[in-house]
Order: C-alpha cells, then sequence, then structure tokens
C-alpha cells in the first residue's frame, strides 16, 4: 500500500473526476425521481378526495399496490427511490473502484456494501 | 373539516421545513434539529414520527448538497465511504433504539444535542472554524487517499493528508448513532471528528459530512419505515423532505446578503430555547 503522502500521485486516484462525475449524477438523477414521483403522488392522493395515509404501507405491498393502482403507494415508491438513490451511488463507487483496478478501495465498497445489506436484514425483523 | 385540518397541517409541515432547509443550508447544519422541535412542539407530531420524517428529509438535503460537492471535487468520496462503514451500522442501531425508548429518554438526548449544536454555533461564531485540518503531526494512513482538493473559490490546490483514520472512524459510530437515533444529519460530530481529529480541512469536512449522511441517514430511516406500525407518515414526510430540498435550494441565494453572525446569532437563540422546551417536556411539562 502506497502512503498517502508520497510524492507521486497515484494515477487512480488522481483519476477520481470521472467517478466523481459518474455518482454526483446518481445523486442527482435519483433526488429528481424521487421527488417528482412525491409530487405525483401528493397530486394524486388531492386529487382522490381523501386524506393521505399516516402510514406507510409495508415493503413488499408497494409494488403489488402500485399495480392495483393505489395512489399512496406512489407516495410510499417516491420515499423507496429516495431511500434507494444513496445506496445506487455506492453500487456506482464500486463500479468505478473496479474499473480503475483500485482493488483497496473495490474491497472498501463491498464491505460498505454488505454492511448496509446487514442493515436492513436487522431493520426488517 | 378533517381534510382541510390535514391540508393545513402538510402546508405547515412545509413551511417549518422549507425555512429549515434555507437556514440549514447558510448555516450550515442539517434542517433537522430545527424541524423536529418544530413539528413536536407547534403540530404535536409525536417526537418519533417528527424524527421518522426528519430522517428522510436528510436523505434529500444530503443528495441535494452531496452531488454538488461530490462533482466540483471538494468532497473526499474515499474518506466518505470508508467513514460510513461506521456511521451507517450505527445510525441503524441509533434508530433501533428510538424505536424502543421511552419518548422522553430521546427528548433528554435530544436536548443535549441542541444545547451542544447552540454551544458550537456560538464557538464558530466567535472563534471561527480551523480552516485547515488540526490533525498534523499524526502519520498520515496508508490507504490510497486523494493528495489534495482544488478550492473553488480561488482555484488553489490545497494539499492535506488523512491521519489517524482507525480513530476517526471509531469516532464517526457516534455521528452515526446521533442521525439514527435523532433523525439528524450527524455533522456536529463528524465534521470536527474530520477536522480536528483527521487532519482534513474543514471544506472538506463539511462536504464529506454532507456526502456521507445520505448513506448514514439512508440506513437508519429503513428502520422506521419497516417498524410496526411505520413512523414514516408519508402525509408529514413528504411535504418534509419537498419543502426541506426546496428550502435548500434556494437558501444560499435568497439569504446570501444576510450577515452570517446576525443568523448564527438568532439560530443560537432558536436552538437555546428548543433545547429548554424539550428539557421541560423530559420533567413533564408539555406533552
Amino acid at each position: 500500500m502506497a502512503s498517502n503522502s508520497d510524492a507521486t500521485v497515484d494515477p487512480r486516484v488522481e483519476n477520481d473526476v470521472s467517478a466523481s462525475v459518474a455518482i454526483s449524477r446518481t445523486l442527482f438523477v435519483g433526488l429528481l425521481v424521487s421527488i417528482a414521483i412525491m409530487l405525483l403522488g401528493l397530486a394524486l392522493v388531492a386529487g382522490e378526495g381523501k386524506n393521505a395515509a399516516t402510514h406507510v404501507v409495508p415493503l413488499d405491498r408497494v409494488i403489488p399496490d402500485l399495480l392495483h393502482g393505489s395512489r399512496p403507494a406512489v407516495l410510499d415508491s417516491g420515499i423507496l427511490v429516495l431511500f434507494a438513490t444513496p445506496l445506487v451511488g455506492v453500487v456506482v463507487a464500486f463500479v468505478q473502484f473496479v474499473r480503475r483496478r483500485d482493488a483497496e478501495f473495490s474491497l472498501i465498497t463491498v464491505l460498505l456494501l454488505v454492511v448496509l445489506a446487514a442493515g436492513f436484514l436487522v431493520a426488517l425483523h | 373539516m378533517e381534510r382541510l385540518l390535514s391540508l393545513a397541517h402538510a402546508v405547515v409541515s412545509f413551511l417549518i421545513a422549507l425555512l429549515a432547509g434555507a437556514f440549514g443550508s447558510v448555516l450550515g447544519i442539517g434542517g433537522g434539529l430545527f424541524i423536529i422541535p418544530s413539528l413536536n412542539l407547534f403540530l404535536g407530531v409525536q417526537l418519533k414520527t417528527a424524527i421518522a420524517a426528519s430522517i428522510v428529509a436528510v436523505i434529500a438535503t444530503s443528495l441535494g448538497g452531496g452531488h454538488v460537492y461530490v462533482r466540483s471535487g471538494v468532497a473526499d468520496i474515499r474518506l466518505g465511504l470508508i467513514l460510513a462503514l461506521a456511521t451507517a451500522p450505527s445510525a441503524v442501531v441509533g434508530a433501533i433504539l428510538a424505536t424502543h425508548v421511552n419518548a422522553r429518554v430521546l427528548a433528554a438526548v435530544f436536548a443535549v444535542v441542541l444545547g451542544a449544536s447552540a454551544y458550537r454555533m456560538l464557538a464558530s461564531t466567535r472563534a471561527g472554524e480551523p480552516s485547515t485540518g488540526t490533525g498534523h503531526g499524526h502519520a498520515p494512513s496508508r490507504l490510497r487517499f486523494r493528495p489534495s482538493y482544488r478550492e473553488p473559490s480561488t482555484g488553489e490546490i490545497v494539499p492535506y493528508s488523512v491521519s489517524r483514520l482507525p480513530l476517526g472512524v471509531g469516532s464517526s459510530t457516534i455521528a452515526g448513532l446521533v442521525s439514527g437515533m435523532l433523525g439528524v444529519g450527524g455533522g456536529i460530530v463528524q465534521v470536527p471528528v474530520m477536522n480536528l481529529l483527521m487532519g482534513v480541512p474543514i471544506k472538506v469536512a463539511t462536504t464529506t459530512s454532507t456526502y456521507v449522511i445520505g448513506i448514514t441517514a439512508m440506513a437508519g430511516a429503513f428502520v422506521y419505515y419497516n417498524h410496526r406500525p411505520s413512523l414514516v407518515d408519508p402525509a408529514l414526510a413528504v411535504p418534509v423532505t419537498i419543502g426541506v430540498f426546496i428550502g435548500a435550494s434556494i437558501g444560499s441565494r435568497v439569504l446570501g446578503r444576510v450577515s452570517q453572525r446576525a443568523l448564527r446569532n438568532t439560530f443560537t437563540v432558536v436552538l437555546v430555547i428548543y433545547a429548554i422546551q424539550m428539557a421541560l417536556r423530559v420533567v413533564g411539562f408539555g406533552q
């Protein structure tokens, strides 16, 4: 492993610019999509003339409810897209490190994905 | 009538979040510190429901700021991903704790964090943040971090190195715990850890913290979402999230000319008032 105080900059580190652009784009698009879905959900729920549900539907019911045309499920899916965006950002970071053959940070990113997956499993139970 | 009340509730939640997002973006603190007590004290929203709405909004705040800071190269994604190894699992633990403990315990912890935030804001107004890291003199990490960042305002290349990584990662668990438990960003812990402990320049520390907060909050938010019954109330979380997003987007433009010092002093007072009101709840005053 090289020290980060080395005079010669590791090209894998120097080349982080395109990785930053890819991650940034993912975060931005995810945010816009989730906000758009939430606004659509708000409009649909308001158009229905009912109050929005006070609880989100369970995770396993979101897609079936969407397929059955449930308007509150649109709101919930906007929230879930928002949740998914930082996770997709980590996956994009992993792909970028793999492409740069940066084994050290590819491993760290995989470890983070494993930690996040474990967190989801704990939350589900 | 009930529908009108529900609509008014959503509009007020949106406005609270809009203001919190706008002022939070200028003051460099997450909106959650203002949103949660405001929803709780003014709208009577249960503390745990307000926390769940806030943590959803924190993800949007992080994505909104993080994508800009990552793209500009100021946020250190390598450092951020390593710190997230500690903050994400501790946010899950914090969120699980929050769903199980009595609301009074949560209010007590919140009062302490509000008080600490007020103190920190006051201290930074007086002395200013150390712009460069203060962890120098310690050996840099052996991991391949970048050696510098480009300061956007001047174009100057600012060299830095990341030191005391194990201590920084370990201390970041507190940031995750606070974020998951209270639905706030955790920057109050994360930024000093990076700046004072790890020797990272303040600008890199704040922007990296904004990026990491999204990953941290997402891990904690999932616990609130999956709690039975779910603590995420879409009728509250969605207006709050959209409000914070719009507020943070326009905040620096609209409030850019207002004196930072005046804003900081004003919000220090607000934080102290909220801390006292939260503390009063702990001892049985209010709901």
